[in-house]
């Protein structure tokens, strides 16, 4: 197994932005000491000293001599091979290959995220109470669509734009997870 | 003093402050430039059956209180069939500040310093600290003794916490009295030293108030807060399900142990594979931390918050990390319309701006590098073995 120096992180999301961003990354070898390293990412270095062991989700450790706490985990529900970071609040998924893989990653087909802009998803799980709208029906935008009932509250949900309805595609009385489909406009 | 409009008649009779204002319905809109004139700009106007930023105007001076009374009454007359207007005084970016009080069944009553509790989303507190970024030392002491005065007033004898609005002239008027040890009680004991439980518990049991209103200490910054069992990113809404992991940062600070301070403190009922049901309150732990300073609580909240793992269901705590981050909550200018003016759209991703994006990428190759660096240390020692 080569370990290597020169790394390629590519960035699948970053704070909900879903344009890959592929960043050269140099790590030099580890001084003798485990959990030391210094890593340059684009003109900046980056000296890390963390004694967390890989199957701590919490990484904790110096950056340049301040004191840090991030958060780590391997796999995420898209890619098994992913990184997810977590710090400060902001979040990016990532993988991290060979620059020569990540060269033959840019040639890989993107595939965008399905552009779900013309469906009602349901925000929560819950029961579908109402569907309020039919095929082939105009609404306007801010009117009422379906209503879900969750925690013992009724949640109505309203269309966000003007539009047609094309199908329905969640019965009342179902009982619905998140982001599943409800309704789909032409 | 849960009845608020019997709570603001006690008020007044302690001499306590009051919104003024006007509350019998007012005839004629020279007559009602007259009152906005006694109360002092600038004044709101209201229909009696308003709602909805209808029958409603803001007056700072005699024309606008003039015209603002005629449109107003219109609006009211059109709008809701009911034409009574009122006229009370409008606080300018208004603060929800709160004292704490403490009393015994010997009559003695003590204050112990406010709580900044400004932060809200939809009239629930978000974020609380103590002290507050905003009063002077001379309207502590005045909104401490005249919580007190209220408290005697009606013989009080337990921990209670007296809320006043804050205008931005430190002018403060009472709110309403909550008579229970509350949510936010953690930030008073980390700058008091005191343990409310432990004193409210021997107040009950008839004993003296072990301390004088000279004894009570304001040391060091205390924040709270609230994690709750909600996803920040859609609108809010409640998270129910398995906590798969539920691993608070480490405490260093305790309940009911006022020995250890400066730290780090978890209030919680929740955890590690435990399940948060649909039935209650979406609040499953306080995240408190005691600093030296502002700043230093801030950044021990951001390094406690960066610590917290919750999976399994989502958290507000990337919001709490926003709020923590944004500068005019660490300028500590800001009041109880900072949430809804900040974040009029919702909470997005984008909202949540980090100073150095690449540190986390520099972190993915870190732990990439160590794993790699773990797999040749294995294939080597295999290697030796079989050799």
């Amino acid at each position: 197994v080569k370990v290597g120096v020169d790394y390629t992180v590519v960035v699948l999301s970053e704070n909900g932005h879903a344009e890959y961003r592929y960043v050269p990354v140099h790590v030099d070898e580890f001084t003798g000491k485990a959990g030391a390293a210094a890593i340059h990412v684009e003109g900046k270095l980056y000296e890390v000293n963390s004694g967390s062991r890989l199957n701590d989700i919490c990484i904790e450790g110096t950056v340049n001599g301040e004191p840090f706490t991030a958060q780590m985990e391997r796999g995420t529900a898209k890619n098994p091979l992913a990184l997810r970071v977590q710090h400060n609040g902001t979040k990016i998924e990532a993988l991290v290959m060979s620059p020569r893989m990540a060269e033959l990653h840019r040639l890989m087909p993107f595939k965008a995220p399905p552009d779900m802009s013309r469906y009602v998803l349901s925000p929560m799980p819950g029961l579908l109470v109402d569907v309020a709208v039919q095929p082939g029906q105009k609404v306007q935008a801010g009117e009422r669509v379906a209503v879900i009932e969750a925690m013992k509250m009724e949640n109505v949900l309203f269309a966000a734009a003007d539009g047609v309805v094309g199908k329905v595609l969640a019965a009342k009385g179902e009982s619905l997870t998140v982001d599943q489909p409800i309704i789909e406009f032409v | 003093m849960g009845d608020k409009i019997a709570s603001k008649k006690l008020a007044n009779e302690a001499k306590v402050n009051t919104i003024p204002g006007y509350n019998d319905a007012i005839e004629t809109a020279e007559q009602a430039v007259e009152i906005a004139k006694g109360i002092g700009y600038p004044v709101m106007i209201k229909a009696s059956a308003g709602g909805g930023g209808k029958g409603l105007r803001v007056a700072f001076n005699d024309k606008e209180a003039f015209e603002g009374f005629t449109s107003c009454r219109n609006e009211a007359r059109n709008s809701f069939g009911d034409d009574r207007v009122f006229i009370e005084k409008y606080v300018l970016e208004p603060r929800h500040i709160e004292i704490q009080v403490l009393g015994d069944s010997h009559g003695n009553v003590v204050y112990l310093n406010e709580r900044e509790c400004s932060i809200q989303r939809r009239h629930q507190k978000v974020i609380e600290e103590a002290p507050s970024p905003f009063i002077s030392d001379a309207t502590r002491k005045a909104m401490g003794e005249q919580a007190v005065a209220l408290a005697k007033a009606v013989k009080y004898q337990s921990a209670g916490t007296v809320e006043f609005v804050v205008g931005k002239d430190q002018d403060f008027y009472f709110l309403e009295m909550n008579t229970r040890l509350q949510v936010e009680h953690p930030v008073t004991e980390c700058i008091t030293g005191l343990d409310l439980v432990e004193l409210m518990i021997r107040v009950a049991a008839g004993e003296k108030l072990p301390i004088a209103q000279a004894d009570v200490k304001r040391e060091g910054w205390a924040i709270e807060c609230r994690i709750n069992a909600e996803d920040p990113f859609r609108n809010f809404l409640p998270s129910t399900g398995r906590l798969v992991r539920f691993a608070p940062p480490a405490q260093t600070m305790f309940q009911s142990d006022t020995g250890q301070r400066y730290g780090v403190r978890v209030d919680t009922g929740v955890q590690d594979g435990g399940e948060i049901p649909m039935y209650y309150d979406s609040m499953i732990a306080k995240l408190i931390v005691h600093g030296t300073d502002r700043n230093d609580a801030i950044a021990k909240m951001r390094e406690a918050l960066n610590g917290f793992v919750i999976r399994g269901i989502s958290s507000n705590i990337p919001f709490q990390a926003a709020l923590l981050a944004h500068p005019r909550f660490v300028s500590g200018e800001f009041n109880t319309g900072f949430i809804a003016e900040h974040y009029a759209k919702g909470f997005r991703a984008e909202d949540v701006p980090h100073d150095d994006v690449n540190f986390l990428v520099a972190m993915a190759a870190f732990v990439r590098r160590k794993s790699r660096e773990r797999a040749a240390r294995h294939v080597r020692a295999t290697s030796l073995a079989t050799a």
